[in-house]
């Protein structure tokens, strides 16, 4: 329901684009050549994306949006160039990945209105600087600083409409709240502000250089774009060993088949649907791949013959993780997910944090779904009984919401 | 963090003499310049140049251990072009003196790593200066931006080759041949130096072709100097990836020891000594890089081999054998799906493999083949280990009864250069390993049996 009313939004928003195109292209037909180039470029770099740090994938077209004006230096041919690269990528984008049609059109609906924004603010501050129409030589030789500050206010205005149109697309999906999208939005800031100053260059470089302009602003783009990819390949690293991990204790005999895998999952999903930050989930993605780490020591004799709690386990699974560097806070939280949410006379202990407590929830829920055979609805009402001290109610209301989308309970 | 610490034998007086020659010879190379031609008058433009190249080297990242780097090539590059023949020898090696302290030589209060970088940074930055003069055209805006790239990464070229030999020279003089390293991935951090220098040449000729008609303080300025800010992205990811591995190393060795207590000496020793022997043979940076992470991982496969099995006491069975040998495979299985890991695998899951194609092979190679060098390195580390210390079954060899057991290998499960190798580098160290007394098996045996080691048949 939710994605068929996305879907038409997303077709009227094609079809006033498309229409919107081909009138601006008809009012710049006296001056073909920089359409059409112009357009022919904007569309290849709206194909091409980037991952920024957030494992989003940033689209290459800001750069080129960034570029057009100063170096087209008239804002009919700009705006034609704008309207005819967004309907013609979306056009292909339709024709050649054609397997998800909402999710493409989601994403690609906030890149829409992203750059439209970002083109009417570069628009609104041209003119408020004396250069409507972005005929920028009527500045000069001052016109490079006016075109950074057109970039700089158009390229806020882009990247928060770019969150905001990302949330707000989001709605549709109940399981995603608004706060996470907004934030995972705002994390590509970095990738954006990359794409932009480079594309500003070609555009400021453009007058002087012609298109070898683009090889100016190329060359360093590619520096960062490895930077960038490398940067997901550390995420790739983190997320592929830690799940090779995870599968020990479970290899050994020590822990239940496929239970940290099933926790990691359920964990980053409640995460996402609370609204956590997307650090956040991230750590608790792998706090729930790695949380029974600490059973690998149950084989030794020693602490058999002595006994062990579920607090040793979770400290000795601290103990472990804390080996890395960069995983001190998803050792914390391993540590502390046997702690319970309140303790006599507390409404709610500060001290442990939400992803502990999502932690404890999704993991009772998997052991008793998974090895006490209960139905998933039965499972959350254990969790309920147990809202006395160990279980957080915000918690399992949060699991029980993420378990209606998933269609595990109704 | 590091795995290991190899004995770097720290000379003062060399350290104090090395020092001081370093920063004079620095000092001099400094004077010489401002003497020739004068601090810059583009001074604005100059010290916009110096900030971004403060900012980058304050803010360099480790790449390798204890090699530290940032983009300021792209930086001096740029630099030299904007400020021209005339003010570059004057400007850029003043300029590179800049980075001469780091702030953790501030905190840690280290005057020999300044002085030693003043000598270092000048020379190299001398010669970067030298080929900007003599290469570049007098009228930078009328030549071909094609000529100024070429000139750009040459200069790179020259001035980071100077830096990086000059800086390994310094370090194998005062601290010792083995101190330098294992530095990987340099073929890709030198490359990367030249495509910088050709970026810097790019950037600079931008710059001065827009400031033939818009002055010298120009918007251009501004996006140059925001696009070499931009590239310390380049080696910061590249030190945040390696962060990343050497942290999930450690957490799987880690996670190894939680298991087998045992294993914990053994696995840093076997990495000790398989890095050790692959300096010995002069193996690259990369190999030794991988062969040390293979080391740690190389018993993993015990992970899935039930604990009894590990401590059991006496001989084992010829079922338990095999699952014990099994272990080659266990890695294949668990760290399948671990892509960055799948060469460290295939070198580790060979490690009882033989010279002569015999042996235990993991899934990469067949009963036949000769393992890869960096198995062949871990093998020699693993049995040496195995044989110089206590086992569950049997009491340590004393350190000539192993070497003869390798000599004995050599040439069907060892490689015969590897193992003279090895036994070279261990005499040479002095260092002892193993049992210090012989006995015979019998009085081993007994001694064994007296302090519950082995149980009687």
């Amino acid at each position: 329901m939710a994605r068929a009313r996305l879907y038409r939004l997303a077709m009227v928003v094609f079809v006033v684009l498309g229409i919107a195109a081909v009138a601006l292209a008809f009012l710049a037909r006296g001056n073909p050549t920089p359409v059409v180039v112009g357009s022919l470029l904007m569309t290849g770099a709206l194909m091409l994306t980037v991952p920024a740090m957030s494992g989003n994938r940033v689209y290459l077209g800001i750069s080129a949006a960034a570029a057009v004006p100063i170096a087209v230096a008239d804002a009919l041919t700009a705006a034609a160039i704008y309207a005819v690269s967004l309907t013609l990528a979306w056009l292909l984008y339709l024709i050649f990945r054609p397997i998800d049609l909402t999710e493409l059109n989601s994403e690609y609906l906030a890149e829409v209105i992203a750059i439209s924004g970002f083109g009417g603010t570069y628009h609104l501050v041209a003119t408020a600087f004396g250069v409507p129409g972005f005929d920028f030589s009527a500045v000069a030789p001052r016109e490079g600083y006016v075109v950074i500050v057109c970039v700089i206010f158009g390229g806020l205005v882009y990247h928060g409409l770019r969150a905001v149109s990302r949330s707000l697309i989001g709605l549709e999906r109940a399981d995603l709240s608004v706060r996470y999208l907004w934030l995972a939005g705002l994390e590509d800031w970095s990738a954006i502000t990359v794409l932009i100053l480079s594309g500003t260059m070609v555009g400021v470089a453009y007058s002087v250089l012609g298109w070898t302009a683009i090889l100016v602003a190329a060359v360093p783009y590619s520096f960062t774009h490895q930077a960038l990819a490398r940067y997901n390949g550390t995420k790739v690293t983190y997320g592929q060993t830690i799940q090779a991990l995870s599968q020990i204790p479970e290899v050994a005999g020590l822990a239940p088949m496929g239970h940290s895998v099933r926790t990691g999952r359920l964990a980053a999903d409640m995460g996402r649907e609370m609204g956590l930050h997307p650090d956040e989930v991230e750590d608790l993605e792998y706090a729930g791949y790695m949380h029974d780490i600490g059973r690998i020591t149950l084989n030794e004799p020693a602490i058999l013959r002595a006994g062990f709690t579920d607090t040793d386990i979770a400290r000795w699974g601290s103990q472990i993780i804390a080996e890395a560097p960069h995983l001190g806070e998803v050792s914390k939280i391993v540590g502390d997910q046997c702690l319970p949410y309140r303790t006599p006379g507390q409404e709610k202990d500060p001290e442990v944090s939400t992803t502990s407590k999502i932690i404890k929830v999704v993991s009772a829920y998997d052991q008793a779904v998974h090895e006490m055979g209960l139905r998933p609805i039965d499972a959350v009402e254990q969790l309920h009984r147990g809202s006395a001290y160990e279980f957080d109610p915000d918690v399992t209301s949060s699991l029980r919401r993420v378990l209606e989308f998933r269609g595990e309970i109704s | 963090m590091a795995y290991y610490e190899t004995p770097y034998p720290i000379q003062k007086k060399r350290k104090r003499l090395y020092g001081a020659l370093l920063a004079a010879w620095g000092a001099a190379i400094i004077s010489a310049a401002i003497w020739w031609q004068g601090i810059p008058y583009d001074t604005g433009l100059w010290i916009a140049f110096a900030a971004t190249f403060l900012f980058l080297e304050v803010t360099a990242v480790e790449v390798n251990d204890r090699m530290v780097t940032s983009p300021v090539i792209a930086v001096t590059v740029t630099a030299g072009i904007v400020l021209g023949r005339e003010q570059v020898i004057g400007g850029i090696i003043p300029m590179a003196a800049l980075g001469l302290i780091q702030p953790a030589d501030f905190f840690q209060r280290r005057i020999f790593q300044p002085a030693g970088n003043l000598g270092v940074t000048t020379t190299s930055a001398a010669l970067t200066a030298a080929v900007l003069y003599f290469l570049l055209p007098a009228d930078t805006a009328s030549a071909s931006m094609l000529h100024i790239v070429a000139v750009g990464a040459l200069a790179a070229a020259v001035g980071d080759f100077t830096s990086f030999a000059m800086t390994r020279a310094v370090v194998r003089q005062v601290f010792g041949s083995k101190a330098a390293g294992p530095w990987s991935n340099l073929g890709q951090i030198l490359i990367s130096f030249v495509g910088l220098g050709a970026m810097g040449g790019l950037l600079g000729y931008a710059y001065v072709a827009y400031a033939v008609d818009h002055g010298a303080y120009n918007a251009m300025l501004i996006l140059v100097i925001g696009m070499l800010l931009m590239s310390r992205l380049f080696f910061a990811s590249l030190a945040k990836l390696r962060i990343a591995r050497e942290g999930m190393l450690a957490t799987l060795v880690k996670t190894l020891e939680a298991k087998d207590l045992y294993t914990r000496g053994h696995t840093e020793r076997v990495a000790q000594f398989a890095v050790q022997l692959a300096q010995e043979l002069g193996l690259s940076g990369d190999m030794q890089e991988r062969i040390r992470h293979s080391a740690l991982i190389h018993d993993l496969g015990k992970l899935a081999v039930p604990r009894e099995l590990l401590k059991k006491r006496g001989r084992l069975t010829a079922n338990e054998t095999s699952t014990m040998r099994g272990h080659v495979h266990h890695i294949d299985d668990l760290l399948n799906d671990v892509d960055w890991l799948h060469p460290l695998v295939e070198i580790a899951s060979d490690h009882h493999a033989h010279f002569d194609g015999g042996g235990y092979h993991g899934s990469h190679t067949d009963h036949g083949d000769t393992p890869l060098a960096e198995s062949r390195v871990l093998a020699i580390a693993d049995a040496f280990d195995a044989m110089t210390s206590n086992r569950p079954y049997r009491m340590a060899l004393t350190q000539e009864e192993a070497f003869r057991e390798l000599r004995e290998g050599a040439g069907t499960q060892f490689d015969p250069d590897m193992v003279e190798a090895f036994i070279r580098m261990i005499e040479r160290s002095g260092l002892r390993y193993g049992a210090l007394v012989r006995m015979t098996d019998d009085e081993a045996r007994e001694l064994a049996e007296q302090r519950g080691w082995v149980f009687r048949d």
